[in-house]
């Protein structure tokens, strides 16, 4: 009986080394150093320095939403990004559909797969700022910028994305475009324009009052006020459906914590508010201007995600008065 | 069993060992499968490798690409697979000899629990990702030495151990809950990921914890294993043969509370390894020895990097993290020994 399992170990080891066959690509992907081709610069990044391409030609970004947003309004398409994980359809944010052809999935945000962003054969790399685990790694691809984000401010990083990679100027062009569409958004208003918007997020255990985040930065700069109550918060906080007082608001749009996946769980969340019993204690829900929107959308982030959540805001917004 | 015995005798008798020989055998076995299993592992990705380009990587001789996907990449993550498995398998051998109760393991009296409480305060209030495993560790030992010195009452017993590591492992859980509960959920993502124990991104400081951990304890183990033998005699019995019954037993707590401890340091804790591997290392060899101490090891390094294996290729894209697959693996088994267990009572 252990002669035969002796063999059949052995045999095992043989079949196994025969039945593989490799296949690698002939070209020698770290024999391309980027300062003997291109001119290199350093840029400070949430996790240090990096020597980067001054014209970055391949770029790989960790970040479906934001920060893929801000490449493609550039038109700097990138070979290859993360995706969200679950998802069967769109991997990438739910706006920049249509956009992003030839982008490959190189893995879920979360865990990146390696070895597809080094199949992507990238000379540069966007990272999420809290992607230190893996940044030495990333960096033996290729050059790693971990782009420090606020989930806040778009433009401030917008701004910072295209100065990486070479494009300032175009990118002050857009923020120019931008600022035009909120002043054409500003004056559609009406008798909007005093109009109180509370921002909540629902989440299947609490309710969030966004407060400092791409929602209410680009709600602010776009002359819509908040609830006076809320003005005293300094970020975003949790709360339960109890303290109408701090959510409510003349109009309050919500909308989940869906980003693509948990669907299902997520809709239920915000169903599970709607049909709160103390949902009728809001003013907002009694005068019928609580308005569910598309978390897909909202959940997001970026300078062309800007633009689309303007043209929401105008369809619930302008022309009430 | 008792024909089937080698006696070696080395440096003019003053070294003398009887090795079992289905043991040896069970062993050299599962040496080899483990060599055959990491070495497969380290040819399957999006690239493609055959077995000599990965033995020429791994040998430091190779082009490009595979020199980095192979020493970088898939190498730490398989070294480090079979280091912790080993030692969690380990530690759950000794423990389970210790307190003699098959149904005991540092799954659940603490260790882990400690670790991933220390490790989930660091993830959520964003402290240094560097310090990761020391945190981890350092929460396993406190829990080891809490449970420890709560279950102390003039000597330790098993079932007061057991009791006690039941309850600090509860406190842990319940304070690691709420700081998912607490923090926001962007924060939260990336310690649940850390929780269900994941050999994602392990780079050779990983393989160094885990293998000096290894090399420092694995040799103390053993050394104490042929008394661990004499204490299951009973405490009378073993004192009367000369034995120093707590200084042993807090010996090989430490031992294999510190196994435990460094192996969810490396990878996060991989649950039901340290529970059930040494059953199986039982069944096939018998009761605890030096030797079932090595194969259980052995069998726990093959369990999770054949499960890793599963965990990162059988569901492609998708990347799992190797605590669920051997979780889906171990509690069915787990269920079938209760049930063996009770039918036999």
């Amino acid at each position: 009986m252990k002669r035969r399992v002796v063999v059949l170990g052995l045999a095992m080891v043989f079949a196994v080394a025969a039945g593989c066959r490799g296949s690698l690509p002939t070209e020698d992907v770290s024999a391309e150093d980027p300062s003997s081709r291109y001119d290199t610069r350093v840029v400070k990044h949430a996790l240090g320095k990096t020597e980067i391409p001054a014209d970055p030609q391949r770029i790989v970004v960790l970040n479906p939403y934001a920060i893929l947003d801000y490449l493609i309004a550039l038109d700097m398409v990138p070979v290859g990004s993360t995706g969200g994980e679950g998802l069967d359809d769109y991997p990438f944010g739910y706006w920049l559909e249509g956009r992003t052809d030839g982008v490959e999935m190189v893995g879920g945000t979360i865990e990146p797969d390696l070895e597809r962003v080094a199949a992507a054969e990238p000379d540069l790399i966007l990272s999420n700022p809290w992607q230190e685990d893996i940044h030495k790694e990333l960096n033996q691809i290729a050059p790693t910028v971990a782009v420090p984000l606020s989930y806040s401010d778009f433009e401030e990083e917008f701004r910072y994305v295209a100065d990486v990679v070479g494009q300032a100027d175009k990118a002050e062009e857009l923020i120019e475009d931008h600022h035009d569409r909120l002043q054409a958004f500003k004056s559609t208003l009406g008798g909007s324009a005093d109009a109180e918007v509370s921002v909540i997020r629902v989440f299947p255990d609490s309710i969030r009052i966004e407060v400092d985040s791409y929602v209410t930065t680009l709600l602010d700069a776009a002359g819509v006020r908040r609830p006076p109550a809320q003005e005293a918060l300094k970020e975003s906080i949790d709360v339960s459906i109890e303290q109408a007082r701090l959510i409510d608001g003349d109009v309050i749009l919500v909308y989940s914590a869906d980003n693509g996946a948990e669907q299902d769980r997520n809709e239920r969340a915000v169903g599970k508010f709607l049909d709160h019993p103390l949902f009728g204690n809001l003013d907002a829900a009694r005068a019928g201007r609580v308005h569910e929107v598309d978390s897909r959308l909202w959940a997001g982030g970026g300078i062309l995600w800007a633009d689309m959540i303007l043209d929401d805001l105008s369809g619930l917004l302008g022309g009430q008065s | 069993m008792s024909s089937r015995h080698l006696d070696v005798r080395l440096v003019r008798g003053r070294i003398s060992m009887r090795l079992s020989l289905p043991t040896m055998g069970a062993a050299i076995i599962s040496v080899l499968l483990v060599g055959t299993v990491g070495a497969w592992a380290m040819t399957l990705g999006d690239f493609r490798l055959s077995v000599d380009e990965v033995v020429r990587a791994v040998a430091g001789d190779a082009a490009g690409p595979a020199d980095f996907i192979v020493r970088t990449l898939r190498m730490p993550r398989v070294l480090v697979g079979i280091g912790v498995g080993f030692a969690f398998a380990a530690s759950g051998a000794i423990f389970q000899g210790l307190v003699r109760n098959p149904l005991v393991s540092p799954d659940i009296i603490g260790v882990n629990a400690g670790a991933s409480l220390a490790a989930v305060f660091l993830i959520v209030t964003r402290g240094p990702m560097s310090l990761l495993p020391l945190a981890a560790f350092a929460g396993a030992l406190i829990a080891a030495l809490a449970v420890y010195g709560l279950a102390w009452r003039k000597g330790i017993s098993g079932g007061r151990l057991v009791l006690v590591g039941i309850g600090i492992n509860a406190m842990a859980i319940a304070g690691t809950t709420f700081l998912i509960v607490r923090f926001p959920i962007e924060v939260v993502s990336a310690a649940e990921l850390w929780l269900s124990g994941t050999l994602y991104a392990r780079g050779w400081e990983h393989v160094a914890y885990i293998g000096v951990a290894l090399a420092l304890l694995l040799p103390a183990a053993l050394a104490l294993s042929p008394h661990l033998r004499t204490l299951q005699l009973g405490d009378d019995v073993a004192r009367a043969l000369g034995i120093r019954v707590e200084v042993l037993r807090f010996s090989l707590l430490a031992v294999a509370g510190g196994l435990a401890a460094a192996a969810v340091a490396a990878a996060g804790p991989i649950g039901f390894v340290a529970l059930i591997v040494p059953h199986i290392a039982r069944m096939l060899v018998g009761p605890f020895t030096a030797g079932v101490l090595l194969l259980s090891g052995l069998l726990g390094a093959l369990l999770v990097i054949a499960s890793d294996v599963v965990a990162q290729h059988a569901f492609a894209p998708l990347s799992l993290p190797v605590g669920l697959v051997t979780a889906a693996v171990g509690a069915p088994y787990f269920l079938f020994l209760l049930f063996r267990m009770n039918q036999r009572t």
